[in-house]
């Protein structure tokens, strides 16, 4: 093979991978549209006042807290404020060096409880559990430093009802979100857990816990992931939702079957990407025992949740997304070649292994290699705009998709200049911050090839 | 040097990709001018009849003037009506269902039983039910037989609001038996007419398929129905 050959050979491999995955994120764009369409004929329904049925599960909500000791008691009395029939709530009080217990003890009149939990769940020693004497639904565990999965396993341990939702301490839930979580599982007896529709509340208004109008942010980070967010909730899942096959549940804000998770073995404290591994280790193992079962997504924007607005923060979540992504995924890839591993074995996972895990390299490499290719003259600037134009294209395609579904669907941005706005971030995002993003993903992957340690560090809020 | 057929694959690719974001564009700023045209118009109408239905609801039959109801503005109508009956309690829906009556909605929702819009029979199907519409019997009947669980169900609903005690019988079996109906929604449909199914639905459990039976359990946990007589047995 000559080393035009072998040129030729690599440019039309890189084009094709650049149509293959945003070909393939079009098509679950398509499958989403259906379920989409078929949600809004129902919206005749949903006007009207709605009934709680008395058949709802009761759920337990789990909340871990690290040093929020500044807004910790406005985050609980939103979700003490939930509209549900029967919940309770958790909060996993990690190893706090600030006084987060403190203010919680202050201000939900906080009294020991003599309580032991199952054990069930290995986890870090826990120093006591508490219990509100005003607020009968709140008790709060407080124990030694172990991370958000250890948080989540204590929590587990102690949990009472058949159904826990994992939720950031930080998250802003709607007032019906674990109505709307909950449904599938009232729907179809074979639901173990569901997710929901995160967005980013930076811009918006938020007073007492609760969303009070909804708006873009200034900041240009968090802007682009607006439409990043859009793309990945609105197409991404509820597209593989629909193969029942969604490989990831995000950790601000999933609802499980708390017995099918302690059957699972809880959360893996040893990685990054805990929210991810569990729903994959889930898959395997329901797969493994020929269980029926579905994992469901809720499209409703049910929780927001605050963006990084920095580049050093954006950067290390993004290196740590991808750190935890090729954790689950190395861990799991027996489901890959599994005969019985159905959608998520047989495609969710190829897919998530070709163009999420690897695609930082190829896009990363593609992209190098037609620069320094056109550079040294081995194609021409013809052949390098064509696949500029192809690739960024194909790119604005796909931004372009995700707004098409949330103008379908929920309208959230109420004004034309708010759309105006999305629409021409979806183009912008395509020269240099998606490239940036995919340059971080690379980034994470090395480390994790290399097994650098892993630390989630510290992201700079601004508060909402 | 990159042969011609690389360019013309990666043109097209990106001459496609353009293509269709251009129409999704279109496609984005018609749905909103649709839709801020839509929202104009709802709440104008809103203005103008929330006032009369809530009047409605309050005064006798016939003691209200009525504004005159455009032929445009029926399924809007529909729709503010539906909304308003489900939230007064008593003799207000039988108020407002004499001015649904007054209004012609019966006549408008009776149509749309058979329109092709899956949305519009479902608004229909119901309105017949708030209604308690007894010309719409044949149609809802068959609808509640429906192999779409939304609407069948809906369907059902609105048959035991027209009167329980026929649409009892013809609905047993399905409320254990429609695997696909949600449940939160059977027990809209047993809560519409809670003692007659108690006396339809206690007596037939012991008949009830095994595999029936968790679901029609589970309907009589939530509706807190009395099975000692079963359970003694």
């Amino acid at each position: 093979m000559s080393a035009a050959d072998l040129i030729d050979a690599v440019t039309w491999f890189v084009l094709g991978y650049f149509v293959l995955l945003n070909g393939g994120y079009l098509a679950l764009n398509l499958l989403s549209i259906g379920s989409l369409y078929r949600g809004l004929q129902q919206r005749v329904l949903d006007q009207l006042p709605q009934a709680f049925s008395g058949l709802e599960p009761a759920v337990t909500v789990l909340m871990p807290a690290f040093n929020e000791e500044v807004t910790i008691v406005n985050s609980v009395r939103s979700m003490l404020q939930l509209a549900y029939t029967e919940f309770e709530v958790i909060v996993i009080n990690d190893g706090s060096r600030d006084g987060t217990l403190r203010v919680l003890r202050e201000a939900f009149a906080l009294e020991p409880a003599p309580e032991a939990g199952t054990g069930a769940l290995c986890t870090r020693p826990v120093r006591g559990v508490w219990r509100s004497a005003s607020h009968p639904r709140l008790r709060v565990i407080d124990k030694d430093n172990g991370g958000k999965a250890d948080s989540l396993n204590a929590g587990i341990n102690v949990a009472r009802y058949g159904l826990f939702c994992a939720v950031d301490a930080d998250s802003i839930l709607s007032r019906d979100a674990l109505q709307r979580v909950a449904q599938p599982f009232l729907r179809d007896a074979r639901v173990i857990a569901t997710g929901g529709t995160v967005r980013v509340a930076n811009g918006c208004d938020v007073a007492s816990g609760f969303l009070q109008r909804v708006d873009l942010p200034r900041n240009p980070w968090a802007l682009f992931q607006v439409v990043e967010y859009l793309r990945a909730f609105l197409f991404g899942r509820l597209g593989w939702s629909q193969l029942n096959a969604m490989l990831i549940i995000s950790g601000a804000f999933g609802l499980f079957r708390t017995q099918v998770v302690l059957d699972a073995g809880g959360y893996r404290t040893d990685t990054l990407g805990e929210d991810m591994e569990l729903v994959v280790r889930i898959h395997r193992l329901m797969r493994q025992q020929r269980v029926d079962y579905r994992v469901e997504f809720v499209p409703d924007p049910v929780c927001w949740t605050e963006a990084p607005e920095d580049r050093r923060t954006l950067r290390n979540q993004r290196i740590r997304w991808q750190r935890g992504l090729a954790e689950s995924l190395l861990a799991h890839w027996r489901l890959m070649v599994n005969p019985r591993g159905g959608g998520p074995g047989w495609l969710a996972f190829p897919f998530m292994v070709a163009f999420e895990l690897l695609g930082p390299v190829v896009e990363v490499g593609g992209f190098a290699f037609m620069v320094l290719a056109f550079a040294w003259g081995l194609v021409s600037w013809e052949a390098f705009a064509a696949f500029l134009f192809a690739a960024i294209g194909l790119g604005i395609l796909l931004s372009a998709s995700g707004l098409l579904l949330e103008e379908m669907s929920f309208h959230l941005y109420p004004r034309g200049r708010q759309v105006a706005k999305l629409a021409l971030v979806a183009v912008a995002e395509n020269f240099g911050y998606r490239q940036l993003t995919t340059w971080w993903r690379l980034i994470g992957l090395w480390r994790w090839a290399t097994g650098r340690e892993a630390k989630w560090g510290r992201m700079q809020r601004k508060g909402l | 040097m990159i042969s011609d057929p690389f360019i013309r694959a990666a043109v097209l690719a990106g001459a496609v990709s353009l293509g269709i974001t251009v129409m999704l564009a279109l496609a984005i700023v018609v749905m909103r001018w649709r839709l801020a045209r839509d929202t104009v118009r709802w709440q104008r109408f809103v203005d103008r009849w929330r006032p009369t239905l809530l009047e409605a609801t309050l005064v006798e039959p016939g003691q209200l003037a009525l504004p005159v109801l455009e032929r445009a503005d029926r399924l809007r109508c529909l729709r503010l009506w539906m909304y308003v009956h489900e939230s007064v309690r008593g003799v207000g829906r039988e108020r407002l269902a004499s001015l649904a009556r007054s209004l012609g909605l019966d006549r408008t929702a009776r149509r749309r039983l058979a329109c092709r819009s899956r949305v519009g029979r479902l608004q229909a199907v119901l309105a017949c039910g708030l209604l308690r519409d007894a010309q719409a019997w044949d149609r809802l009947f068959s609808l509640s037989r429906d192999r779409d669980p939304m609407l069948s169900v809906c369907a059902a609903r609105a048959l035991v609001r027209i009167d329980p005690a026929r649409a009892i019988p013809h609905l047993l079996p399905a409320v254990t038996r429609r695997a696909d109906w949600d449940p939160a929604m059977v027990v809209g449909v047993v809560a519409e007419a809670r003692a007659p199914w108690e006396a339809a639905l206690v007596p037939a459990l012991p008949r009830v398929p095994a595999h029936e039976l968790p679901r029609a359990l589970r309907l009589a946990a939530a509706l807190k129905l009395d099975l000692t007589p079963q359970v003694q047995s």
